[in-house]
């Protein structure tokens, strides 16, 4: 009785630890560079968050099904120049939307059949899509940016604000209410969650996982495809630096940092975005406090390395290696 | 007796299936190699060839690194990046006028620092090593960048070459007609398929592959052996980053970083050329020389990097999917 | 009870996989509203025949009836329908889901547009819950759960589909004994509400406290159905047992020397209460129990394998802490596996490779293998067990499951150890390789070294051991000579004995 006390404390410290832990970085980088706390500076950061946030509920739902996707941030860039393309070629939104969603649908397929029919692991499956999709990029720019100019209807979207609030950061916060929902309070939410925390109980309980693990990717593969439109609407087009690699660990830290929340590192849409605003908060109070821009990439590998420590060493026991 | 007669024919029958299945992967790049001459008559000259296999030794040595963590089903994101770090360290060390043997040494033991590093995190911590490593290889990035002051490139070869004539010379000279980078890739090659293959640690490393659980209750110490893994890889490819370095007379930050591409590549096509689709030694040699004909077939070409990554990417899923369905075709 | 119309009636049923006949002739009667226990020893086929009234296996012949009814059951999902419910003994649930969502997982009521509804689905569950009147609400979350509640769980889940008929496979096998008495209060409560329940245990305790009838099944036949009240454990013990010994033991008296392994109130994860044990030099020592009495726990904590919590153990006379299976190999322990497949083999790697993995050093020079003493090596042991092969660079998974275990237990000859823990060796394997695995138990004895033999079948303990400890939840019951023991007596002591619950659980 006393024992199991003792871990529930020691659980309910754990639980915090990750809130709390934020909360101190943030302050105590905060008080050496007050100008963080300017409100114009919060929306910049909530401003900044938004395409990571997005990347990051796409990765979610996926990792949610107990899928992987190596080729996310690889999506996004891909999406992203050839959305910034139709702009350019057809000044078309409609298009840009159209051509992002239907790549991203394309591409949750591919990898779908490839990891359930095909029975290939789902991290190499997407290390190769991965290659596919930077290879598309760079035959479509040519190694070159693809700069889009002000277009109505489609630049606003991201970089317009209401009352003060970034309009990107609004989309995050519906985006991210709908898929909390979605996978919350819906039958197939409910059973992809079952398919990815227990497989075995899943099948013993009569669900085909195969067919929720595809039904993973088509949803992440849309939602990326959307990432990548937001993303060439923020930027205002595409660069022709390959980020993908970028997106993909500051997408999986929010992941695994916003599962620490809870104590059975439960991954969650609310813990991802929060985790998210975590990480474009830090990058930001970094810059401001004078470090510069590629410390932040270190800083980003760290918090990825003690998010998945926090969440695995609870699990640790005699001779078990994780493998993958 | 007639079961027996019965028995060898459908054997021999099969013998060419068999053969085909096993080397098959053999025959279609050969097959690709002479398209590759009808596209452009230069590329199989003997001079190319040569050229091809000089450049290879820093692709083989990384990806040698990358067959060590991925035969214990770990992998290595972190392997371009320390060769990349390596490559810079050992330059800006000499910059600073830190005697060339001595810049090595220390170089060294970055790669052994990084290795031990993710042997702590992977075996003992218990990280997954895809995530790992990833970590790993932005954090070795940032402190190469902080390093050289944003990505300044590390220019030796404008140094007198009295200070960084041995230091040039393991990359640039060469015995008897042999260069030194070729004789050091092939001293790597033989070392490692007796580690890999022969020698007691390998065959622990076998063991996890195949049954993590029966290796514990036999008595192998897992979390040494995968360790062992990390440790090795780390220093392979600190090795490869000198040799580039000493090479080229300059290091540039996240020049080598594409390297990694090319390493999976390799590794995955190693495993083609495997009788039970294992990744192995002589077969990720092969996948290296492969990736290098492609990548100097492109270049004669003048191909951009868009093809080359919608190759790599094409490679790796043919790999993975000829094995399981190998495999699964077995069970 | 008054004698009730039958339920679920069971006619000639067989079932074979190819040659092997696993059930013959099933006749079963369960009666509504009546606890029916299902008895057998291992391999009797009492898990197949609920695999086949559940849909999981389809029966070769026979028929099924439901309230007199003949019923088609083809799947797990004809046999929900006809309300026919199971709790399996490994409760599979998704920790971080709560109470309502578990027990509707695969089944739940939805609003249109594929909406839970929650609210429905939350009151259903906890009507259940309090029936059963349990400790924790339909809103708390799995993973908090102890196994005693979420065993309470996935009853609460059958329920929800009200079940004419529910089966309990096991249940008791990870439940501490004040769970025990939790689950047999909800057990009556259920037969009151007119719920008839199949109960399968080995543990004659709990099957006298709250069954009605017994069914004995014994190789692959119904061996007959008694009132629980008009019988007592050892009559219900020689109905499952009934076979003659039969002479296929090697055994030869060997020269009984120092204690080589002495174990003192060893506690290790749930399943090891207290085990104190010795064994000698020479001597083979039986370890009988059931099936998760903690018998193969015990030698995992001692290999190094478990985590111990509490406990001293004495190598050869000397203090031994276990840290690692590498260590307790050197330190003189061999472990020869319970789950080859998954435990014992690398099925990839050939039967050369797969003998080198305890001793790779042995064979190797300066760390590398030297394939001449390999080669040697292997030979010898691949002729002294007769192992089948076509030669040493076989891969492991071509060869039969008994030279597998072969070549498991030839991994421990390259070097000498004292103590060997041979975990059930003989499961899967054909008599042949049983006699040579027997043979070179004996041999290993004579040598000096000290074997501990674990096993379920009570039979080859009574032929090949010297001396027989039992374990039951956790601890040693009962020590024979095994001259002086019977197959009877160690199954009555395995099934827990005469010793009346100590209330001694956490």
């Amino acid at each position: 009785m006393m024992n199991s006390k003792k871990v529930d404390f020691r659980n309910a410290v754990m639980r915090r630890s990750t809130g709390i832990a934020m909360v101190a970085i943030i302050l105590i980088m905060g008080i050496r560079a007050p100008l963080f706390f300017a409100p114009a500076n919060l929306m910049t950061v909530l401003k900044q968050s938004g395409i990571l946030c997005m990347t990051a509920i796409s990765i979610t739902s996926v990792l949610i099904v107990g899928g992987f996707d190596m080729g996310a941030g690889a999506m996004v860039q891909l999406v992203c120049n050839l959305a910034a393309g139709m702009i350019i070629s057809y000044s078309n939104p409609a298009l840009s939307w159209g051509v992002g969603i239907g790549v991203g649908l394309a591409f949750g397929l591919l990898n779908s059949f490839l990891v359930v029919y095909l029975h290939i692991p789902t991290f190499v499956t997407t290390l190769g899509t991965m290659y596919l999709m930077n290879g598309l990029s760079a035959l479509y720019n040519k190694g070159t940016a693809l700069a889009i100019k002000e277009t109505a209807g489609f630049t606003v979207l991201t970089q317009g604000s209401i009352l003060g609030i970034p309009n990107i950061f609004l989309l995050v916060i519906l985006l991210c209410g709908i898929m909390h929902w979605f996978f919350k309070y819906t039958r197939t939410g409910l059973r992809m969650y079952a398919c990815g925390e227990n497989r075995n109980a899943a099948q013993l309980h009569g669900l085909n996982v195969g067919k929720y693990l595809i039904l993973g990717y088509l949803i992440s593969g849309t939602l990326l495809g959307m990432t990548g439109v937001f993303q060439c609407s923020y930027n205002y087009g595409a660069s022709a630096v390959d980020y993908g690699m970028d997106f993909l660990v500051k997408a999986l830290a929010s992941a695994y940092l916003g599962s620490t929340f809870s104590r059975t590192n439960e991954l969650s849409m609310i813990g991802t975005v929060i985790a998210g605003i975590f990480i474009a908060a830090l990058s930001n109070i970094l810059i401001i406090n004078g470090f510069s821009n590629q410390i932040v990439s270190g800083v980003l590998g760290f918090v990825l390395i003690l998010s998945i420590l926090l969440t695995v060493i609870k699990k640790r026991d005699i001779g078990q290696i994780t493998i993958f | 007796m007639e079961n027996k007669t019965i028995k060898t024919t459908a054997f021999s029958k099969n013998k060419a299936g068999e053969f085909f299945k096993t080397y098959g992967a053999v025959v279609g790049m050969f097959l690709l190699l002479i398209v590759f001459q009808i596209f452009d008559n230069r590329f199989l000259q003997p001079a190319n060839l040569w050229g091809i296999c000089k450049n290879s030794a820093f692709l083989i040595l990384m990806a040698l690194g990358m067959t060590f963590a991925l035969s214990v089903r770990g992998i290595d994101f972190s392997i371009a990046q320390v060769a990349d770090a390596a490559a810079v360290i050992s330059a800006f060390l000499i910059l600073k006028d830190v005697p060339p043997m001595m810049a090595l040494l220390l170089t060294l033991l970055f790669g052994l620092f990084i290795g031990l590093s993710n042997a702590l995190l992977m075996a003992y911590l218990g990280v997954p090593a895809l995530i790992g490593t990833l970590g790993t290889m932005f954090i070795v990035r940032s402190f190469e960048l902080v390093l050289t002051n944003g990505a300044q490139p590390q220019v030796l070869f404008t140094m007198p070459r009295s200070v960084t004539g041995t230091f040039l010379n393991i990359g640039q000279g060469s015995v008897l007609g042999l260069p030194n980078v070729m004789l050091i890739g092939i001293l790597a090659i033989v070392v490692i398929y007796f580690v890999r293959e022969r020698s007691v640690l390998g065959r622990h490393m076998d063991a996890i592959n195949g049954n993590v659980r029966s290796a514990f209750l036999s008595g192998i110490d897992i979390r040494k052996t995968f360790a062992a893994a990390f440790i090795l890889s780390a220093l392979l490819a600190a090795v490869a980053g000198i040799l580039i370095c000493s090479r080229a007379g300059s290091a540039t930050p996240r020049a080598t970083e594409s390297y990694l591409n090319d390493c999976f590549v390799a590794v995955y096509i190693g495993t083609l050329l495997s009788k039970d689709k294992r990744f192995n030694v002589l077969g990720t040699v092969i996948g290296c020389l492969f990736v290098g004909c492609i990548s100097n077939f492109f270049t004669l070409m003048g191909m951009g990097n868009g093809i080359k990554q919608l190759c790599n990417g094409f490679f790796i899923l043919m790999a993975v999917m000829m094995g399981t369905a190998h495999l699964r075709k077995k069970n | 009870m008054p004698e009730g119309p039958v339920l679920l009636e069971c006619r000639n049923i067989c079932k074979a996989f190819g040659q092997n006949k696993v059930l013959q002739d099933i006749n079963l009667e369960i009666r509504k509203g009546e606890a029916h226990a299902l008895l057998g020893t291992n391999g009797a086929g009492k898990s197949t025949l609920v695999k086949i009234i559940t849909g999981v296996y389809s029966k070769s012949s026979g028929d099924i009836l439901l309230d007199g009814e003949v019923v088609d059951i083809h799947s797990p999902q004809d046999s929900e329908r006809h309300g026919i419910a199971i709790i399996h003994q490994d409760q599979q649930m998704v920790p971080l889901f709560d109470v309502t969502r578990n027990a509707f997982l695969g089944s739940e009521i939805t609003k249109s547009g594929g909406r839970l509804d929650l609210k429905t689905m939350r009151k259903q569950v906890q009507e259940k819950l309090e029936f059963m009147h349990v400790d924790f609400t339909a809103d708390a979350q799995v993973a908090s759960l102890t196994v005693g509640q979420r065993e309470q769980v996935a009853i609460a889940s059958a329920l929800l589909k009200n079940p004419k008929l529910l089966i309990l496979d096991e249940p008791t096998a990870s439940l501490s004994s004040k769970e025990i008495s939790r689950l047999f209060e909800i057990i009556n409560l259920l037969k009151e509400s007119g719920v008839t329940i199949i109960y399968i245990s080995h543990h004659l305790d709990e099957i006298f406290n709250i069954t009605e009838r017994i069914t004995v099944l014994r190789d692959s036949r119904v061996q007959g159905t008694v009132e629980t009240k008009n019988i007592d454990p050892k009559q219900i013990i020689s109905m499952m047992i009934g076979r003659e010994l039969k002479d296929l033991y090697p055994k030869e008296p060997a020269q009984i020397g120092d204690v080589a392994l002495k174990i003192d109130d060893l506690y290790s994860g749930k399943l090891v209460r207290g085990v104190n044990l010795e064994v000698r030099r020479g001597e083979i020592l039986g370890l009988a129990g059931l099936v998760g009495a903690g018998r193969t726990e015990t030698m995992l904590a001692v290999y190094g394998a478990e985590k111990v919590k509490k406990g001293n153990i004495l190598l050869k006379g000397e203090p031994y802490r276990p840290v690692s299976p590498k260590r307790a190999g050197k330190a003189g322990i061999a472990f020869i596996p319970e789950d080859r497949r998954n435990e014992g083999i690398v099925p990839a790697m050939s039967i050369a490779e797969n003998l080198s993995l305890s001793a790779t050093k042995s064979w190797a020079k300066r760390g590398i293998i030297r394939r001449k003493l390999q080669s040697q090596g292997s030979g010898q042991i691949i002729k002294s067990l007769n192992i089948v092969c076509t030669g040493a660079g076989q891969l492991l998974s071509e060869l039969s499951g008994g030279n597998q275990q072969k070549v498991v237990i030839g991994r421990w000859l390259i070097d000498k150890y004292d103590v060997f823990v041979f975990d059930q060796p003989t499961t899967g394997v054909d008599v042949g390789a049983k006699a040579e695995i027997y043979r070179q138990m004996v041999k290993l004895a004579k040598a000096g070294g000290a074997i501990i033999f674990i096993s379920s079948e009570n039979e080859e303990l009574l032929g090949i051991c010297d001396r027989i400890a039992v374990m039951c939840k956790g601890r040693i019951v009962k020590e024979f000579q095994a001259k002086e023991a019977t197959e009877q007596e160690l199954l009555y002591w395995s099934a827990g004995g005469d010793e009346q619950e100590d209330g001694n659980d956490e």
